[in-house]
Parts: C-alpha cells; structure tokens; sequence
C-alpha cells in the first residue's frame, strides 16, 4: 500500500468515569483537540466521521447529530457501528474516502459515555441470551476460556502476564485510571465473574473522547513533520458464520491479519508494537495465534516466551491497553491506533519503544452467539 | 449488557414465533433448510449456509452434550442471589448449539464432555424457555 493515507495528529481526552457529561461534550473536546494538535483548521475540514455509541441516546442520526454538535458542514459524512471495531475502521474509511476524492481533510472523532446511559441492546441476544443471565460479556468470554482450556491447555498464566504487563504500561501513562501496580497475587486473588472470567481479565468502563486527522500524505507532510501512514488494512466480520458447530477458539483475526500485514510488506518478525484491542485478557491469546505470530495453542507458550514490555521484543499495548487506561466504550478502540501513532512519532514519554518504525493495531467488535467475536479489524501503522 | 433489576423475558418475532411455540408444546424444534438441508441455531429468516427462505423446523431429541460453560459467582442484578449457576453453550445430538443453564445443586459437575437433557423451564406465565438437567 502505498502512503497516501495519513494520519497527521491525534488527541486523547482524559477519561473519566460517571462523568457526568453530555457526549456531545467529550466528542468536541475530542474534536478540538485533534485539530489543535494538527493546526487544522475548521474550514479545511471537509469530512468527519465517528462511532456508532452504547450511551448518550443510540439515535439513527448520529453522525448528523455529530456534525450538528461541532458547528461542521461537511462534504462526507459518516458512523462507523461496527462496535469496538469502528474506530480503527473509521481510519481506513476515511482513506478511502480520501483515496476516492470524496474529502481531503478528515476529522476522525469518537466519543461514548457508557457510565451514563447504557444502551440497551436488540436483537437475538434478548431472546436467546440474556434469560439465562450469563452475566453479559465476561460470561461470554467465559464460556471461551473454557473450550480454549480443554482443547489446549489453560491459558490462565498468559492472561495473568499480559494483565500484569500492560498495568505496568499503564503505571507509566499519565492518562490510564488503573496506575496501581498490580502483583501476580493480586491477578489471581481478584474475583471471579464466572469461572475463566476474573475482575482484572476484563475492561472497566468510563467515560471519554479521542480524535485524529487523516488527510492525504502530502496534506500530512505540509501539516507535521512526523506523519503516520495506514500501509496495511483488512477486515473480518461475522467468521465462519454459517456453520452450526464452529470452533469457538479461532477468530477472523486468522483472515484479516495475515491480510494487513501483507498488504504492507511486513513479516511477523518485522512487527515494533503490537497494539491489540483488549477487552479481556484472553481476547490477546487468542490474537497472537490468529493474527499468526505462533500456531493455534501455542499463544500461552508465546506471550510466556515474549518480553512484552515497552523495551522487549514485541511490545504490547504500551498505553495499558484498555484494560488498564479503561474503556470509553465504543471509542475505545481509539486507545489502539492513538497510542501507536503516539509511540511512532516519538511521543510515549516515560514508556517510549526504542525507535519503533511500524505497528500492527487491531478492533473488535460485538460477541455472537455462541461464537467469537464478530469484527476482527487489522491495520499497520508506519512512519 | 442488561442492566436491569428484572430478569429478562424471549419477546418472540415474526422470525423465531414458530420455534418459541414449539418450545411451549414442549416439542423443541430446530430450523431446517428444505433445499440444502443444514440446521441452524438460534432461528433466522433465511438458511445461513445457502440463504434459502425455505426453512422446516425439524424436533430435537433434547439429548446434548455440553461444549463448553462458565459458572456465574458474579451475576448482574436480576440474577443475584441465584449464584453459583451455571451458562452452557450445549451441543444437542442434532448438530445445533444452544445456550441455556443446567440445573443442579452442584455446578462443580457441569464440565465440557459432559451429557445433559433438554427440560422446559416456566419463564412466564403464557412462555416457557429450555433448560437443562445433567443426563
């Protein structure tokens, strides 16, 4: 892919639970941050596109509702509703966008308030799962760990050492909530949500905003001197969805990763971040193998073998991860890209990656019935 | 994620009223496609495999094998007080999954492998929802 997608700046609002605030309020100090950091100016803004959110109303019009907040009449106009997916997805949307010549200028914000007004969800979940109280995600994700145990082995020391790690990450970023160190004991003395599930496995849920520009290269190279390139992108929704008896194990990570890093030229070896959208721990297992840095079963012994701090080999979400910064809902998928554009361009402060010159980020969206995850989006990063 | 203090009620659709009646006569059946013959579960408009709209609903023998579970300690409110119990994703003999609980005073023997038999469950007073019991 060549570099004509570009992200030229980024903002990230500090998080904040039960905050109160309107998410129209996060959404445009998201907004203006971004456009801040870039110097860009409102009229040269000519697309903007967001999230699809769990609080703050849910309408049909959000992205209209969006531009009506921030003042904007844009000539491109999107939501992205592809859950946890949608904000690494609404970077590659807008490279298209910009691809095509639909816009030049895109404003890239997210926002949710899911500590507010939880949304409640439709559909078939009303139907076929919550009367049987699996306890919403965690026991989803429950039900995961279990097979992946009995088919392979416990993955309960590779969830408890990436726990572990990012904590540490998080200690070192000013913007994470969860800044206390975290022992091994303290992993396995927190609470079980339902067996497989414990409280330090899963996300916490705030409030918050994040926003970037993405612009042509050429805009970005006229706008910073540290531009980031989207060179490898790929989607996977919904895997495997026709069969009546699927693995549960295997995501579409093992369609849409492979993919992206082709697209840029990259070898698994090649990878400088890996910067993986963590709802729960075992959601990072299972991305190792699909995403193919190690065969199927084999993501245990690899995250065991892997120095995955800031400084080792493959660093893994180095903000903390979601896990430990919290997670602004459905923007929180921005967390992923805005710290690895952070680490490329030089930004991550006391938790730095040496000289890091690519990343591979991912989203995730949604958990289908008794399956996996249903959105697998991977993209690479490069300076 | 249910938030609620009640516990949640299957509002049948136009979609999946056929399965939930048969649920009530105590007669689960699962939805079959007439033209490539896959089952499905749970039930939509068209196969999932060959997208025919022409689905039969085939009874089960309510005979499944569990696939793979968790055990709730820490419900959300509409569920409190019921912990320890146990979410299984089952594996009927029929080649469909399902979610549901098994019923036992002893969650400790809901393990993956493990067979388990189809009961109904009374969750109002005009719907009844599977469950199960260990075989």
């Amino acid at each position: 892919m060549d570099r004509e997608i570009a992200i030229a700046g980024y903002y990230e609002a500090p998080s904040k639970r039960k905050s109160g605030r309107d998410i129209f309020d996060w959404l445009s100090e998201a907004a203006s941050g971004a456009m801040r950091a870039t110097g860009v100016e409102k009229a040269e803004i000519d697309g903007l596109i967001t999230n699809a959110a769990l609080g703050g109303g849910g309408s049909p019009f959000w992205s209209i509702l969006a531009a009506e907040a921030l003042g904007m009449s844009p000539g491109w106009l999107e939501s992205v509703d592809i859950g946890g997916g949608s904000p690494v997805a609404a970077i590659a949307r807008a490279g298209a966008a910009i691809k095509a010549g639909f816009a030049e200028t895109v404003l890239v914000a997210m926002a949710d308030v899911p500590t507010i007004e939880p949304k409640k969800q439709v559909g078939y979940r009303v139907e076929f799962e919550e009367a049987y109280g699996p306890a919403g995600p965690p026991g989803l994700f429950g039900l995961i760990v279990n097979r992946y145990k009995h088919q392979y082995g416990d993955p309960g020391e590779a969830m408890c050492k990436i726990a572990m790690t990012q904590r540490r990450h998080a200690e070192l970023n000013p913007l994470a909530l969860l800044r206390t160190p975290m022992t091994r004991e303290d992993y396995y003395a927190s609470k079980i949500i339902g067996e497989g599930i414990r409280l330090l496995d899963c996300v916490m849920h705030c409030d918050g905003g994040l926003a970037l520009i993405v612009t042509s290269g050429k805009r970005a190279r006229q706008l910073t001197d540290k531009p980031v390139y989207l060179t490898g992108y790929s989607e996977s929704h919904n895997f495997d969805a026709a069969n009546p008896l699927p693995d549960v194990t295997k995501t579409g990570f093992s369609v849409s990763g492979p993919k992206a890093l082709a697209m840029a030229g990259l070898r698994h070896d090649d990878v400088d971040q890996l910067q993986p959208y963590d709802d729960f721990t075992v959601a990072l297992v299972l991305a190792v193998e699909d995403l193919g840095f190690c065969a199927k079963g084999e993501g245990p012994a690899f995250i065991a073998a892997t120095d995955l701090s800031h400084l080792g080999k493959l660093p893994l979400n180095t903000g903390g991860g979601q896990i430990s910064a919290g997670q602004p809902g459905l923007s929180a998928g921005m967390i992923q890209p805005v710290e690895a554009i952070r680490q490329l361009r030089g930004e991550g402060g006391d938790r730095q990656i040496p000289n890091p010159k690519n990343a591979l980020v991912t989203g995730i969206g949604y958990v289908n019935y008794l399956r996996n995850w249903n959105t697998s989006v991977a993209a690479v990063l490069e300076v | 994620m249910m938030e609620g203090k009640e516990r949640p009620v299957p509002v049948p659709t136009s979609i999946t009223r056929r399965f939930w009646d048969s649920v009530n006569a105590e007669a689960l059946a699962i939805p079959r496609c007439r033209d490539c013959g896959a089952v499905h579960f749970y039930p939509h408009a068209l196969c999932p495999s060959c997208m025919s709209p022409n689905l039969d609903q085939v009874p089960v023998s309510g005979n499944g094998t569990i696939y793979s579970y968790t055990i709730i300690r820490s419900p959300q409110p509409a569920f409190k007080g019921m912990e320890p119990y146990a979410v299984v994703n089952v594996e009927l003999d029929e080649g469909v999954r399902i979610m549901a609980n098994v019923r036992t005073d002893d969650v400790e023997k809901v393990r993956i492998g493990v067979r388990v038999k189809m009961i109904y469950e009374q969750s109002t007073d005009d719907l009844k929802i599977p469950q199960f019991v260990l075989a």
